[in-house]
């Protein structure tokens, strides 16, 4: 292999991608996005067993709905490998200043990218085989080789769309953008996307919620694998695959060229992330308020609310209400929005509860500055709870009696939900915490945060599900 | 006069590792500026963060000011600035809400807060970025904001681990002034950097520590009466002596 050809370098960017715990929380999370797909691929629902083999009218329906929602996941997961592999790594300068050629320089890291967006989808396509394989029908795989070409076209369009991020927001800009649209599309996509074609097969909107609750009580995040399925339906002749493919491959060539030709600077600017100097005056009157709670009460608000992570699940969750809002096949009585305001009470600030508790009540970015602070441990760690406490209760009183004002039985419930909710986290994300910290990782590093949010959701998911069980039977 | 700070055979390990100070001694007085060098992992970091607590000694005494500062590290506390060799400094807040912050950690006044944020900020050079987040800072405005933040209580012992690391030449020397100012003003100073230059020039007493020992102690003139003949700068005579306290 010649040295500093693209394979030569290929190599090395493949090699970069060591495993490390973020990636078994990512690997963990997309397992967990694909076993209710396994789960429903042992056991199919009656209407999936039943598709018949020509494409019809439903099916088309579906097919384009997951095409969308394959782009859309693509996309997401291609912005967070642009930012992972364009601007979170330093070593552009060095292999710029090489003999390499460019070309192929930022051919690798294109190919990189790519390879880095389709770990999750090479997850479920790993399982979308076996789930094809015991159904005898691997023909319909063909349907999974264009999801691949649209996951090359979706690696073009996130790289060029992070190119014009950085150049209107600047690199550390564009990247933090490019950062948090990718996580939340990857997030809340599939949800968006699986309960759109739960709608689709499922006539029953109780059996909808039903399932809604289940799932959210399995504990997965979403029904990605079960939405490619029916790709088999749209998919299954060989002449729009190859349409789809070679726009993909042409969609992938583009950026590759605009990155070597007049993006360059762009890119160079982007991986040395960190040495913004920009001045900006301000004329805004800044007050000092030295109180202990005060001053911790106000620093804990501040990067709470200037935290990416929070706002990414808290989008998230808010996404993932929306498909239950709006599409029904009932009527709209009081009861029907009166139960998707309590569980969405409970799905909601439970999440936020429990960000709140993670970085705010549990964890500090800083731990050094409160060590040195004059101030008994015990008396910090007092007052930081009492903080997290009191944003948890001006984040989440205020819908609640609103709610309970209007319809007592639902938002009793959804305070019951939240308390137990809420009293699960409180108790098991220190414990994760500290597991976090056992295994060596600074409490803001994205491994353990990541578990802690996959349990997050799992929690709220159980505690909606049992409510809802409840609010069912009476 | 009571000293800044007293060490008296001062011990401390890691758990399950060999002493990374070995019954360490030092005295340093009020408005006394001084350096502890030291080759890599002979103890200077760990002996700085025995002294206001973050980490405890298995035995021997600190007196800071005189307050014994392992039995009350909190009282002791009060009057130390520390400055880790990384700045620890929130991402998402602005240089002025990190001092608020760090004042309302002190109990500082909140006017007399402000007014000395705003006066550190501007000697720091950092008043016209005092809105802006210090997630997006350069190393060396983090090292100051931070060093801002160690000083807003006004401290009279300045414990400060790597000072000058990222800092250009021009902030170097400001902030140099602004260390000597406190000294002059009676808080003591005592600064590690591998920096040799700024101990030479700076520092009244220099102490060489070496496996956790100090094998070295004096003013510059004093230390290169204990080294070998013919070494005439810093780095010939802390060579030497740390040389000769490998060999011993």
């Amino acid at each position: 292999m010649k040295a500093g050809s693209l394979p030569w370098l290929l190599r090395f960017e493949l090699k970069s991608m060591r495993f490390s715990l973020p990636k078994i929380g990512y690997l963990f999370l997309a397992i967990m996005i694909i076993l209710p797909a396994l789960i429903e691929g042992l056991w199919p629902a009656p209407q999936l067993a039943a598709l018949p083999a020509q494409t019809t009218p439903l099916m088309l329906v579906y097919g384009t709905l997951v095409l969308f929602y394959a782009c859309v996941i693509n996309l997401g997961a291609s912005l967070v490998g642009a930012q992972e592999s364009l601007a979170a790594r330093h070593d552009f300068d060095l292999l710029l200043a090489s003999p390499a050629r460019g070309r192929a320089i930022l051919g690798a890291r294109l190919i990189g990218v790519f390879v880095r967006a389709q770990g999750l989808q090479a997850m479920i396509g790993f399982f979308l085989l076996l789930w094809l394989l015991a159904d005898g029908q691997l023909r319909w795989l063909i349907g999974y080789l264009v999801l691949t070409a649209v996951g090359f076209a979706m690696t073009g369009l996130a790289v060029m769309l992070f190119l014009l991020l950085s150049l209107s927001l600047g690199p550390v800009g564009g990247a933090r953008v490019a950062g948090i649209v990718g996580k939340t599309l990857i997030v809340s996509s599939g949800v968006i996307g699986s309960q759109i074609a739960l709608l689709v097969l499922h006539p029953s909107l109780t059996e909808i919620l039903a399932k809604f609750a289940i799932i959210g009580a399995k504990g997965g995040l979403s029904w990605q694998g079960l939405t490619l399925a029916p790709a088999r339906g749209l998919f299954g002749a060989p002449g729009p695959a190859m349409l789809v493919g070679l726009l993909g491959l042409a969609l992938f060539a583009l950026p590759a060229r605009l990155m070597a030709g007049p993006f360059r600077t762009v890119l160079t600017e982007s991986a040395n992330l960190g040495q913004g100097t920009r001045r900006r005056s301000s004329t805004r009157i800044f007050t000092f308020r030295t109180a202990l709670f005060l001053a911790i009460l106000r620093k804990e608000w501040r990067c709470l609310r200037r935290d990416r992570m929070t706002w990414q699940r808290v989008i998230s969750s808010i996404l993932m209400m929306i498909p239950a809002l709006l599409f029904h096949n009932g009527p709209l009585t009081p009861h029907f929005y009166a139960l998707r305001a309590a569980l969405a009470a409970i799905w909601l600030p439970g999440n936020i509860i429990g960000i709140v508790m993670e970085r705010v009540g549990v964890t500090d970015e800083q731990k050094l500055v409160l060590a040195i602070a004059p101030h008994a441990p015990r008396t910090l760690a007092a007052q930081k709870y009492g903080a997290a406490l009191m944003i948890t209760l001006a984040l989440v009183v205020p819908p609640v009696a609103c709610a309970l004002a209007l319809f007592p039985l639902y938002a009793g419930a959804a305070v019951i939900g939240m308390v137990s909710n809420c009293t699960l986290q409180t108790l098991a994300v220190p414990k994760l915490a500290a597991f976090g910290r056992f295994l060596g990782f600074a409490p803001d590093h994205a491994g353990p945060r990541l578990i802690i949010f996959i349990f997050q959701t799992l929690m709220s998911g159980l505690v909606a599900g049992l409510v809802y069980v409840w609010i069912s039977s009476r | 006069m009571v000293p800044a700070l007293k060490l008296s055979a001062l011990r401390f390990a890691y758990r399950g590792e060999a002493e990374v100070v070995a019954g360490l001694d030092l005295t340093v007085a009020p408005g006394e500026f001084y350096a502890l060098l030291g080759p890599n992992g002979a103890g200077k970091t760990t002996s700085l963060r025995l002294i206001p607590g973050l980490l405890k000694p298995q035995s021997g005494s600190i007196q800071v000011c005189g307050i014994d500062a392992v039995a009350d590290s909190i009282e002791a506390r009060k009057i130390i600035a520390w400055l880790p060799d990384e700045p620890m400094l929130y991402d998402a807040l602005t240089p002025l809400e990190y001092l608020e912050f760090v004042a309302g950690l002190w109990g500082i006044d909140a006017r007399i807060a402000q007014a000395r944020a705003e006066i550190l900020l501007n000697e720091l050079d950092l008043w016209g970025q005092r809105d802006q987040r210090c997630g997006s800072f350069s190393r060396g405005m983090k090292q100051r904001a931070c060093l801002a933040g160690s000083l807003i209580h006004e401290p009279r012992l300045l414990l400060l681990d790597e000072p000058l690391t990222g800092l250009d030449a021009a902030m170097a020397r400001r902030v140099k002034a602004m260390l000597r100012a406190r000294t002059q003003a009676g808080a003591a100073v005592i600064l590690t950097t591998h920096i040799l230059d700024v101990a030479e020039r700076m520092a009244d007493r220099i102490g060489i520590l070496h496996h956790g020992r100090k094998i070295a102690e004096g003013n510059f003139a004093e230390l290169a009466g204990q080294a070998s003949h013919g070494n005439t700068t810093l780095e010939d005579v802390f060579l030497d002596l740390v040389e000769r306290g490998m060999v011993e």
